[in-house]
């Protein structure tokens, strides 16, 4: 994986009137790399897209696409990208059909081998007039339209909020090809199971600001793993430093709790000196790790 | 009563639904019917030679006849008709047929009636519901326009009649209601039942207008007996009433039996169809586009050609009827010094009392084409509020070609209804008074030269979409509103000079009446083209305003 950066955000700031939606936000997307966007609702997610997409203009720090500024070389840079709004409007009277070859032949040209592939393996009837369609329907016509178009950079907010899980299974497929073909992807989207098959790297932000970015792994590393002990006599609790929530079951023989992953080489050791039976230890997964990303965040703010 | 279970639930869910929309629309409506009927009876109350007068020229007047409807004679109940019921009818069978779709279909196509379905709610009783919700809307049109029109006349008009007029109105609402009902049934969206109601609407309107226009002069030339066209529509039937000198009455029971008639069949229709869909399958459309479709313009094309097919059409009939009216205008004047005296003074230079009357409807003709503008420009806002403009400028179009292309179709569009509407009143004109044919050509002039205050107040607009995006809406529709309110109170009152200035139709000489003049036209020409430059490029620094 290269180092060359497709996307390079720093300390961006949009104010709309008195309030600030993005106060010093960071975002790095590496070429190549799929890079999943997540934070809560109005976290402004799609205000920073809308900035990368030359719709809104920053009113401080710095925003790079493909090394050009987007608000300046907006038109340059779109022949270069394709977008696919989480919100998916289009005109009511068109049909799916006509939009997709509207917005690819706007964008700069359509893959016609591509349009017909994605059709069939997303099973969108082309013929049915926008209004028709449902929300599902609706974004899979941006979907094919995005997707079939040759760019660099895919930029996508929230765009499976509405599809079904067999319709997820090939949104996945196609963006699996996508990274192979070495095209970069950056992903907003809520659906956790999502980020973790397809992104390298993630992103996660809240209040307009950047709370973690790295890898899966970094930032799993960076939490709690749970650990389930049995023993043959009765359990003790652990003393060890950065172990937490240590629960005893009523017969005494099973002991629960987390620990900080800095921490983890001492409570094992500490473990060990009591009669095992068996032991689960789980990472944390990106649930978790979301939940207490809004949760701890929240009542610190508190 | 299983087969209609949870009506009632439904019709409390529909009034608070539309507990602001309906009362606002019914009291508006009634309000101007109240001032209608105030300020004709104010007018001539009093004046049995008024009357006279008025239905003299009423009678046999064609265009009296297809926007206002046959009077009955000279009395002061049959004028009141004549000026307020058509037009007052006519708003109430659009808050019915409005308020029928919005209960139905609109309910489907947002899957609110899905919801409603899953729950212990009959097949039937959405439908049933809506047709509740529109007849206890029309009982209080009925109600409200009684004693609004028993109040409006001061005593002057029998209170019987009054409370049958009202009952009329309400009466032809219900019939539209129930009619919107087997649309409802027809189509598969709220948007084409709609039109398919204002097209139900338009015929009604229309038969009504030949059995008027080709009836016969009776009541020794002051009353007009209608042919059978009109007797098809329930418009006609509500004019045959005729409350305050035949009353009628058994006309009513035509309502009532349309309605049964109506709602029976549309409760057929609806075992026909499923939910969502309607009688006439949608058909499928392309699914490809055609090549003129891809391109910023080709966009913009099939965005505006519905507005401009609207409009066409509406100004193809406004200026066939400005045309018609001038030979009535000549007759009118015949016996009216006054009027002509006032008429008069439009004009600086010329007493061609002819020409000078062109001018005021040119002038008229000229802010509807700015009416036609405004709409077309506005849609740039709509694009933008509904966030399909992020799809569009998210590829590779620019922002200022995005924009370009709506304007310079509605441009185009503006100076192709300049022409028909020239044509329109032109051709009529020449044709209905034998009036020599070179005069076309200064109808012509006269209308193209209008263009210049339209550039005006299309960049008007332009600047309105790029700097104050969000009301942009309100602005733009207040500005034409004000051209036309100055324009028409300037022909009637002395207004100051800075008043008309205002508007950009009040710096325009009384053409043809007077001579063409370069510098007003330039002034207009170079304000528009200059608010259209700032626009342009004000709309690439901003945001995009959802």
């Amino acid at each position: 994986m290269g180092n060359e950066k497709i996307i390079e955000v720093s300390n961006l700031v949009k104010n709309f009137g008195s309030f600030r939606a993005l106060n010093k936000l960071n975002l790095e997307v590496n070429k190549g790399e799929v890079h999943g966007f997540l934070g809560p609702n109005g976290s402004g997610k799609s205000t920073t897209i809308r900035i990368l997409l030359g719709l809104l203009s920053k009113s401080g720090g710095d925003a790079k696409l493909l090394g050009q500024d987007p608000w300046k070389d907006a038109v340059e840079l779109h022949k270069r990208i394709a977008y696919v709004p989480g919100d998916v409007n289009l005109w009511p009277q068109l049909t799916g059909g006509e939009s997709i070859d509207l917005l690819g032949n706007l964008r700069g040209g359509l893959d016609e081998k591509k349009r017909k592939e994605l059709l069939d393996s997303f099973q969108l009837d082309p013929r049915k007039k926008f209004r028709t369609y449902s929300k599902g329907n609706r974004q899979k016509v941006a979907l094919v339209a995005a997707l079939a178009s040759d760019v660099e950079v895919y930029i996508m907010d929230e765009p499976t909020s509405g599809l079904d899980p067999l319709m997820e299974a090939v949104f996945q497929k196609h963006i699996k090809e996508l990274k192979n073909q070495g095209k970069t992807i950056l992903l907003s989207s809520h659906i956790l199971a999502e980020v973790e098959a397809l992104c390298d790297r993630i992103t996660i932000i809240r209040d307009g600001k950047t709370v973690q970015s790295g890898t899966l792994s970094e930032l799993q590393h960076l939490h709690r793993t749970s650990i389930k002990a049995h023993t043959k006599d009765k359990a003790k609790k652990l003393k060890a430093k950065g172990v937490h929530n240590q629960r005893l079951t009523e017969d005494g023989m099973k002991l629960e709790f987390e620990v900080d992953s800095e921490s983890l080489d001492k409570a094992m050791a500490e473990l060990s000196k009591q009669n095992l039976v068996s032991l689960v230890s789980q990472p944390p997964s990106l649930e978790e790790l979301f939940l207490s990303q809004y949760d701890t965040k929240s009542k610190a703010s508190k | 009563m299983n087969g209609l279970r949870g009506t009632w639930h439904l019709v409390r869910v529909g009034l608070r639904l539309d507990r602001v929309k309906l009362p606002i629309a019914i009291s508006a409506v009634c309000l101007m019917f109240f001032f209608t009927v105030s300020s004709v009876v104010d007018l001539y109350g009093s004046s049995p030679e008024g009357l006279i007068n008025y239905a003299a020229t009423s009678a046999p007047s064609v265009v009296g006849r297809v926007f206002a409807g046959p009077i009955h004679g000279p009395e002061l109940g049959s004028v009141v008709l004549n000026e307020g019921f058509l037009f007052t009818a006519l708003a109430v069978a659009f808050i019915s047929t409005l308020t029928v779709v919005r209960h139905t279909r609109q309910n489907e196509e947002t899957d609110r009636s899905e919801l409603i379905g899953s729950m212990t709610v009959s097949r039937h009783a959405p439908l049933v519901a809506a047709l509740i919700v529109a007849l206890i809307a029309n009982i209080a049109i009925a109600f409200l326009a009684s004693v609004l029109m028993i109040a409006g006349s001061g005593g002057e008009l029998s209170v019987g009649g009054s409370i049958l007029t009202g009952v009329t109105l309400g009466a032809v609402g219900v019939s539209f209601a129930s009619l919107a009902a087997i649309v409802a049934q027809l189509t598969d969206g709220a948007r084409s039942a709609n039109a398919l109601c204002a097209l139900v609407i338009g015929v009604a309107f229309l038969l009504r207008a030949i059995g008027d226009v080709t009836g016969d002069l009776v009541n020794g030339g002051l009353g007009v007996q209608s042919n059978f066209p009109s007797w098809l529509s329930p418009f006609g039937w509500g004019q045959q009433v005729y409350a305050f000198t035949e009353n009628n009455v058994w006309i009513l029971s035509l309502f009532v039996g349309l309605t049964v008639v109506c709602v029976g069949f549309a409760a057929f229709l609806m075992t026909k169809r499923d939910i969502g869909s309607g009688i006439f399958a949608t058909k499928p459309g392309p699914a490809r586009a055609k090549p003129s479709l891809l391109s910023t313009f080709g966009l913009a094309r099939r965005l505006q050609k519905g507005i401009f097919r609207g409009w066409t059409a509406a100004i193809a009939v406004l200026a066939i009827s400005y045309g018609l009216s001038l030979k009535e205008f000549q007759g009118f004047l015949d016996d009216n010094d006054e009027f002509r005296e006032a008429i008069s003074s439009i004009s600086q230079s010329s007493d061609d009392i002819n020409y000078i009357f062109l001018s005021v409807l040119i002038a008229f003709m000229g802010i509807t084409v700015a009416g036609y503008v405004a709409q077309g420009l506005l849609r740039m806002r709509s694009e933008e509020s509904t966030g399909r403009i992020e799809s569009v400028l998210s590829t590779g179009v620019s922002r200022y070609k995005w924009m370009m292309s709506h304007i310079m179709y509605v441009l185009l569009g503006a100076i192709a209804l300049t022409i028909v509407s020239a044509l329109g009143i032109g051709l009529t004109y020449i044709i209905t008074t034998s009036a020599p044919w070179d005069q076309l050509w200064d109808i012509i002039y006269a209308s193209l030269a209008q263009i210049t205050a339209i550039a005006a107040f299309a960049g008007f607009v332009i600047a309105l979409f790029s700097f104050m995006p969000s009301l942009a809406m309100p602005l733009a529709w207040g500005g034409f509103a004000s051209c036309i309110v100055i324009l028409q109170l300037g022909v009637v009152l002395d207004l100051p000079q800075w008043i008309i200035d205002i508007s950009p139709f009040g710096h325009l000489p009384a053409m043809p009446a007077d001579s063409f003049q370069l510098a007003p036209a330039a002034w207009l020409t170079t304000a528009g083209l200059s608010l259209a430059v700032l626009g342009l490029i004000k709309f690439r620094r901003r945001d995009v305003v959802l």
